[in-house]
């Protein structure tokens, strides 16, 4: 008798925790942008200039003591006209000729038109009973050139992330005690991971010096 | 010279070309023991049971080319493996194999030893300490930091080991009345192995043997994980291979000093003594091969700690003690 | 701040800003900068640190990474997703199976695919053998790193019975990509269990043998212990995971956290917890969980469910290759997996899983094309490097060298 076919679960985030969204809202006013529940995953997007502030709440008010990581994305062209993209416009199900585009809708409408994300995942860790761990994703959205506090007063880790954020993606962040490039060499020029930086060549290194 | 100068010339020549070929030999037996120990084969591939491979290596490490890094002071750079080689054969020559023999069908005798000098212990244990100066200089000369610290690790550690060294032999001075190697043997063999008298001495002796010849779990001056080879890292061919050979014919002199002091040296039944003088040199080189290839490497600090607070205090009562017993006993 | 709830989190403790850089408090002329690596033997590839000594102390520390970056974030950016799971274990190349998983998890994060229970286990034994491998290598090279050479070659040999497990089950001693989008790419052959359960019970033999080598080793204990002490409030707010957050007696393990994922859910794990979070806790942890791991996989031999290995979606999944000679829609499904890959909805989510080194977490953005739009690892390795140099700054420099090797760093994780 086979056993039936079901999935055991993904992953989980813990349950999305709301309290700690509404306790930021009333904290951080018009600084709580937007926030969305998707996949089990709470995103919380602010204001770039609290985004501090935010993390500081979160991690004093609301026990996520805890940088699981940052991560930034260049969302320059995102659903548009990419390589391998083709669709057409109908949307629901999931199958192979469905559009990509509906995916503009999944992210926080409001800072959408930012050029990129910052989001850092925070957990808790030691608040809370063993099991009982929570994630949230607070979100951050910046254009190029604009620059973002950094986390590092707050969060130790976030130093080499930071670094490489800014390494990778040419994100800034002020009072950073050492924000330099991390994994390419220092006399890089550009941020590999920006979606107009070229792929598919690149000069060869130390040529002249045979 | 106890004998005329040509013997003795030939006694030089043949022991020292013995010991080139004993070191060979070993370097093959630690090889494959090494292996054993480590569930592995060895060298199993260059002639029959892979003896040949020292003469392998041999062959690799002369054709190397040779390389003296810009950092370096040449002279001194070029000077140090001799000075550690020399010193090492050098002390190995007073070693006592066994008493008089005679060149087979004639009516020549010989003694199978180089020399009774009434200061041999003594002049063991300055060449010894004169072998580390080649560590030094290597290490300082090779302009390298990884060099430098090898060094001076080298120096720090002969420091602290040699007066723990030299304290636990002295216990065996004063039962033997006498410096003399062969006045030793003779002692041990009238009386009994100084193992049994001296055994506290013999336990200090060997450690502080180990840390002497910079061989594993004290090998710190070459430590590979910290310092990738130590004072011989900017050494290649057979520039390294000389203090490869300086380490290793250490390893031999202190063995053979240990049977001599502590085992009777080449006195034993029914074998003749040089058999006698492999056998218990063997089982102390089979020890350190044992330990270079089960021990994790002691800290610096561990070691200086082990050599100034546990080995010289236990040395130093050895010493009264043993005193104490051949005034008053 | 609303004072809707009371303050949790204590004043800091760990100095900050920057504890990833030390530099010596004194002016001393007389220091010693060397730089251990690029090429070093006891950095664990490509590290870079360099070093201030003052005497045998170190004073200052200095990571210096990226030697080994090459893109492969940017990479599987290029690469429809059931391509881009092959690049994933080349990041973490000692525990490879946990990055094959944690790609497809988030892969089906995004799909919200349904992966069989079967595979499920299946998952679970390759995971818990990957994580056996990495820290039986890790075990291996942390004694060279002790100058204890033997153990090296009895791990290494004990790798060898894990990876021809893998060889069996995948035809790939390392880097299999077993691992696909909906479950696994096939199933155990014939006498896999059989083979495993004895290299399960050959193997706790020999973990025994490690334990009493590491444990009761006088060497191994003074170099070890009070070494490189990591409290756990350190481990915490330099966000340290896996074995070294547990070495600092911090119970967190994605295994068992929240219930743990995947058929951990349905296995009863109970993290193994150091109690000082020094260097030999850290051994050690490691050591007791190579033991959990063996028992792991054999609860997941013994309760291996029967049912398919993989998704039955005909559009993520590829075909049984018997239909490819008899199905002509079978043959299109596989032509258009294989040529432009499978549309993920979009969204963003990101799936922490718990690697051999600790919380290996992908985030994928999807725009919703075949390709991933923005694929990030959280890198444990990366991570735990930051804390090196506040840990091993005042201690001995063969300290150093057993601190990072105690912390377990691999390169290609950290670098990516």
């Amino acid at each position: 008798m086979p056993e039936p076919i079901r999935a055991i679960s993904q992953p989980t985030w813990g349950d999305p925790d709301t309290g700690a969204l509404e306790r930021l809202t009333v904290a951080l006013g018009d600084g709580v942008v937007a926030h969305k529940v998707d996949r089990d995953e709470l995103t919380v997007a602010v204001d770039p200039a609290r985004w501090v502030d935010a993390a500081r709440f979160l991690r004093d008010w609301e026990g996520y003591d805890f940088l699981s990581d940052v991560v930034t994305a260049d969302w320059l062209g995102y659903a548009g006209e990419v390589a391998g993209y083709w669709g057409s416009d109908a949307f629901g199900g999931r199958d192979m000729n469905r559009a990509g585009s509906w995916g503009v809708a999944a992210v926080p409408a409001t800072l959408r038109p930012k050029r990129f994300s910052v989001s850092c995942h925070l957990l808790k860790l030691m608040t809370v009973v063993p099991g009982e761990h929570r994630r949230v994703r607070l979100q951050t959205w910046l254009d190029d050139g604009e620059e973002l506090d950094t986390l590092v007063g707050l969060y130790p880790s976030a130093d080499y992330h930071e670094r490489e954020a800014f390494d990778m993606m040419g994100i800034r962040f002020a009072g950073h005690p050492n924000l330099v490039r991390i994994l390419m060499p220092d006399y890089w020029v550009g941020h590999p991971q920006r979606k107009d930086y070229p792929i598919g060549g690149e000069p060869v290194q130390f040529s002249d010096a045979i | 010279m106890v004998d005329g100068f040509f013997i003795t010339a030939i006694k030089g020549f043949a022991l020292v070309n013995l010991l080139m070929g004993f070191f060979a030999i070993m370097t093959w037996v630690e090889r494959r023991l090494i292996g054993r120990f480590q569930v592995r084969l060895g060298p199993n591939r260059v002639g029959p049971y892979g003896l040949l491979q020292p003469i392998a290596d041999l062959g690799k490490l002369l054709r190397k080319q040779s390389v003296i890094p810009a950092g370096a002071r040449p002279r001194l750079y070029l000077l140090a493996p001799f000075v550690s080689l020399t010193c090492a054969i050098g002390a190995f020559g007073l070693m006592p194999f066994g008493g008089v023999a005679s060149v087979p069908g004639t009516d020549i005798d010989f003694h199978l030893y180089m020399a009774d000098s009434n200061v041999a212990l003594l002049f063991v244990a300055a060449l010894g300490s004169l072998g580390f100066y080649g560590l030094l200089i290597g290490g300082w000369a090779s302009g390298s930091k990884y060099s430098l610290l090898g060094g001076m690790r080298a120096i720090a550690q002969l420091v602290s080991y040699e007066v723990a060294f030299t304290l636990a032999v002295i216990g065996v001075v004063i039962h033997a009345g006498s410096l003399s190697f062969v006045d030793i043997v003779q002692q041990q063999s009238d009386w009994v192995w100084f193992i049994v008298p001296q055994f506290l001495g013999f336990v200090v002796f060997m450690i502080a043997a180990v840390a002497e010849s910079n061989r594993p779990p004290f090998d710190l001056a070459e430590a590979d994980g910290e310092v990738v080879a130590g004072y011989h890292t900017e050494y290649g061919g057979m520039r390294f291979a000389m203090f490869a050979n300086a380490e290793f014919i250490n390893a031999i002199t202190l063995s053979a000093l240990a049977a001599v002091l502590f085992l009777g040296g080449p006195s034993g039944p029914l074998l003749p003594g040089p058999l006698w003088m492999l056998l218990k040199a063997g089982f102390f080189l089979f020890i350190f091969i044992w330990l270079r290839a089960t021990t994790p490497r002691v800290r610096f600090d561990q070691l200086m700690s082990l050599g100034w607070k546990v080995l010289l205090p236990a040395a130093t009562l050895n010493l009264v003690v043993t005193a104490a017993f051949v005034v008053y006993g | 701040m609303a004072a809707t709830s009371t303050r949790i989190w204590p004043e800091l403790k760990v100095p900050s800003p920057t504890p990833s850089i030390t530099e010596p408090s004194t002016d001393n002329p007389d220091l010693l900068e060397i730089n251990l690596g690029p090429n070093h033997p006891s950095t664990h590839g490509v590290l870079r640190l360099v070093v201030r000594l003052d005497g045998e102390i170190v004073v200052g520390l200095r990571n210096e990474l990226g030697y080994v970056h090459t893109g492969i974030e940017k990479n599987i950016e290029q690469k429809t997703y059931w391509k881009a799971i092959t690049y994933v274990p080349r990041m973490d190349y000692l525990s490879f199976f946990s990055g094959e998983v944690a790609f497809c998890m988030a892969t089906e994060k995004l799909l919200e695919l349904e992966v069989p229970r079967r595979a499920e286990y299946l998952r679970v034994i390759f995971q818990e053998l990957s994580r056996l491998h990495s820290h039986l290598i890790f075990l291996g090279t942390g004694s060279v790193d002790l100058g204890g050479i033997a153990l090296l070659f009895y791990c290494f040999r004990d790798r060898d019975y894990v990876l021809d497990l893998f060889e069996m089950a995948t035809g790939q001693r390392m880097h299999p990509r077993y691992c696909q989008v909906g479950g696994v790419a096939e199933d155990i052959p014939v006498g896999f269990e059989r083979k495993a359960r004895q290299v399960i019970s050959y193997l706790r033999g020999r973990i025994g043998s490690y334990e009493d080598l590491i444990g009761q080793n006088p060497i191994w204990r003074e170099r070890t212990v009070g070494v490189g002490v990591m409290p756990p409030d350190f481990a915490v707010r330099m966000a340290q995971s896996g074995p070294n957050i547990r070495a600092s007696g911090i119970p967190y393990d994605l295994r068992s956290a929240n219930g743990g994922y995947g058929a951990y859910r349905e296995l009863s794990y109970q993290p193994v917890l150091g109690a000082n979070g020094d260097v030999f806790d850290r051994f050690w942890v490691r050591v007791q969980e190579m033991r959990s791991s063996l028992d792991l996989i054999e609860a997941c031999l013994d309760g291996l469910p029967e049912g398919p290995y993989i998704a039955d979606d005909r559009k993520v999944v590829l075909p049984p290759r018997h239909e490819l000679h008899t199905s002509m829609e079978s043959l299109i499904h596989h032509f258009k997996i294989v040529t432009e890959g499978y549309r993920v909805p979009a969204g963003e989510v990101y799936v922490p899983i718990e690697s051999a080194r600790g919380e290996f977490g992908f985030y994928l953005i999807s725009d919703g094309s075949a390709k991933p739009w923005r694929a990030r690892l959280r890198p444990p390795s990366f991570v735990t490097l930051e804390s090196l140099a506040a840990l091993a700054t005042g201690h001995y420099l063969a300290d150093l060298i057993a601190i990072l090797a105690s912390i377990d760093p691999v390169m290609g994780d950290c670098d990516r």
